[in-house]
Parts: C-alpha cells; sequence; structure tokens
C-alpha cells in the first residue's frame, strides 16, 4: 500500500512502469502466455452474428 | 516603449530556442499565452543579466563599468527596474487565467526537469508510487485514477459514452499531472469488443481479437465506466441471462 500525496491509499502495481507515455504496463507477453487459456477462452464466448459489418 | 520591446523579444527569444532545443516545438505556445510568457521569460532573463552584473561589480567595479558601457541600453539600472514590473503584470494575468493551484502546477513541472535528483531524497513510499526515472507522477487523487493506475497490466472493462465496450489489457493511462485532463489517454490491447444493449444495457460482443494484438488508444474524457475484468463473473452471469 502506498500513501499517496493527497492522502489517497492506493496499492502500488508491480507492472506499472512511469514512461514519457505515462504509465505504462511491462507485462504484456508475460501476461499473454499465463492467461493464455483464459484468453482462449474468453474469445470463444458467443458474440451476435452480424459482427463483422460493424466492426471498425 | 523600445526599452519594453527589448524584454519582449528577450523572452521571445528565449522560449523558442527552448521549444526547439527540447523537441517541444509542437507544443509551443501562440496567442496572448506567447506575449505573458515573452514578458515573463525576458523579464527574468534581464534580471537575472542584472544580478550578474552586480556581482561583477562587486568583485571588479572597473570591468563592470566597462561592460556596462558596452550593454548601456539593454542592462542598465532603470530598465531592470522597468523589466520586474513588466514581469510582475502576465504574473498575475497569468494567475487569474489558470488559477492559482494549475500555475503553481505549471512552475512545479517545470523544475521537475531533472526530477531524478529529487526523488532520491524523497521517502521510500513516494518512490514506491513513483517509480520513474525522470517523469512526474503524482499518485492519483481521485477514485477513477486509483482504479486505473491499479488496473494497468491487468484486464478491464471500458464503457464509452457512445455504448461501445472494450475488453483488453490496459496497457498505458497517462497519470503525469501536469497533463490536462481533456489530453489524457489510455491504452487498451483489444481482447474483445462490442456494445450496450439500448434497452437492457448488458454487454453483447461483436468482435473477437484472436491472436493480434490491436492497441486502441482513447481519451479518458470518453470513458463512462471502468473495472476490472473477471472471466469467470462474466461467463456466470451469461449463463444466468440464457
Amino acid at each position: 500500500m502506498v500513501l499517496g500525496m493527497r492522502g489517497v491509499v492506493i496499492k502500488s502495481n508491480k507492472n506499472a512502469k512511469v514512461t514519457s507515455r505515462g504509465v505504462e504496463a511491462t507485462n504484456w507477453q508475460q501476461y499473454k502466455e499465463e492467461h493464455a487459456q483464459a484468453l482462449r477462452a474468453l474469445q470463444a464466448l458467443p458474440i451476435k452474428s452480424d459482427s463483422n459489418k460493424s466492426r471498425g | 516603449m523600445e526599452r519594453i520591446v527589448v524584454v519582449a523579444v528577450c523572452g521571445y527569444v528565449y522560449l523558442n530556442l527552448r521549444n526547439l532545443r527540447s523537441g517541444r516545438y509542437l507544443a509551443r505556445d501562440s496567442g496572448w499565452e506567447l506575449v505573458y510568457k515573452s514578458f515573463l521569460y525576458g523579464s527574468f532573463h534581464i534580471a537575472l543579466a542584472y544580478g550578474v552584473w552586480r556581482l561583477i561589480h562587486l568583485v571588479s567595479p572597473s570591468f563592470a563599468v566597462d561592460l556596462r558601457d558596452c550593454a548601456a541600453t539593454a542592462f542598465g539600472e532603470e530598465n531592470v527596474l522597468l523589466a520586474l514590473a513588466a514581469g510582475a503584470l502576465p504574473l498575475v494575468v497569468l494567475t487569474a487565467n489558470l488559477g492559482t493551484s494549475r500555475l503553481l502546477m505549471a512552475i512545479r513541472a517545470a523544475m521537475n526537469v531533472g526530477y531524478t535528483d529529487k526523488l532520491r531524497e524523497m521517502p521510500q513510499r513516494f518512490r514506491d508510487a513513483l517509480r520513474g526515472e525522470n517523469e512526474m507522477l503524482l499518485a492519483p487523487s481521485s477514485a477513477l485514477w486509483q482504479c486505473l493506475y491499479e488496473n494497468v497490466g491487468q484486464m478491464v472493462l471500458v464503457t464509452l459514452e457512445s455504448r461501445k465496450v472494450y475488453i483488453g489489457f490496459l496497457s498505458q493511462v497517462e497519470l503525469r499531472e501536469y497533463v490536462p485532463f481533456d489530453e489524457r489517454t489510455l491504452t487498451l490491447i483489444l481482447i474483445k469488443s462490442g456494445y450496450r444493449n439500448p434497452d437492457t444495457l448488458a454487454v453483447e460482443y461483436t468482435t473477437n481479437y484472436k491472436d493480434v494484438d490491436i492497441s486502441l488508444t482513447l481519451f479518458v474524457r470518453h470513458v463512462v465506466s471502468l473495472s476490472p475484468y473477471d472471466i469467470e463473473a462474466d461467463s456466470h452471469f451469461a449463463r444466468q441471462r440464457s
């Protein structure tokens, strides 16, 4: 836990790094490998059939 | 009159050199802000020059008098007073325009260019929060920023004002305090997207982003709600509905 400068208590985030773009995640590849199964399951959930017409 | 012009030109040249050097050229000032800042920086540098001149005067009066003869018009004693007066005006106007807190913030941001040195002096708990090299990050001050910060590197579900819904990996969020709220962005690596049904507001998915890393950058101001995404909870609700 970290006490923010305005007295707000926040959890410190080990995956976050401050860069010139703000706060960036450093763990995408790792996350993808660790949660490969869950991500596949998520993308296997049914979607509406007329999906790709409105894509973009 | 020409003395005021000297101040303005001095500040203008300084501002432009600084913008060119630091790659901020596209974010350069314009309009009245440029005028105010020209006077502000111009008067600051002329006051600085006057200070240096006084120092030289202390060390070697004769050399200083020679210098004064060389720079008779620009750095004379009366001109410095004038420059200080010209500097106070834009400061007042800037304060009125930006509000004191934003002005202080801007000054603090300007002073934080060499932030790494200051970071060393900070207590450990701040360093944990500000794990950065040379950018200033203030810890989130509201629940939204807190939620954004804590979910960097996690799956999130984002609903936009247009009822569009994105599920993705939160890969970037702008939290540096000197970036205005309207310009703050967040980036998702998309997993799924869809929309909220106008009648029930339940999420209906329309697109899967299989095996591709598509990143999408959004303005935080368009976000209506953001929550950490839990696939098990989602399939539980999906079962409930069907």
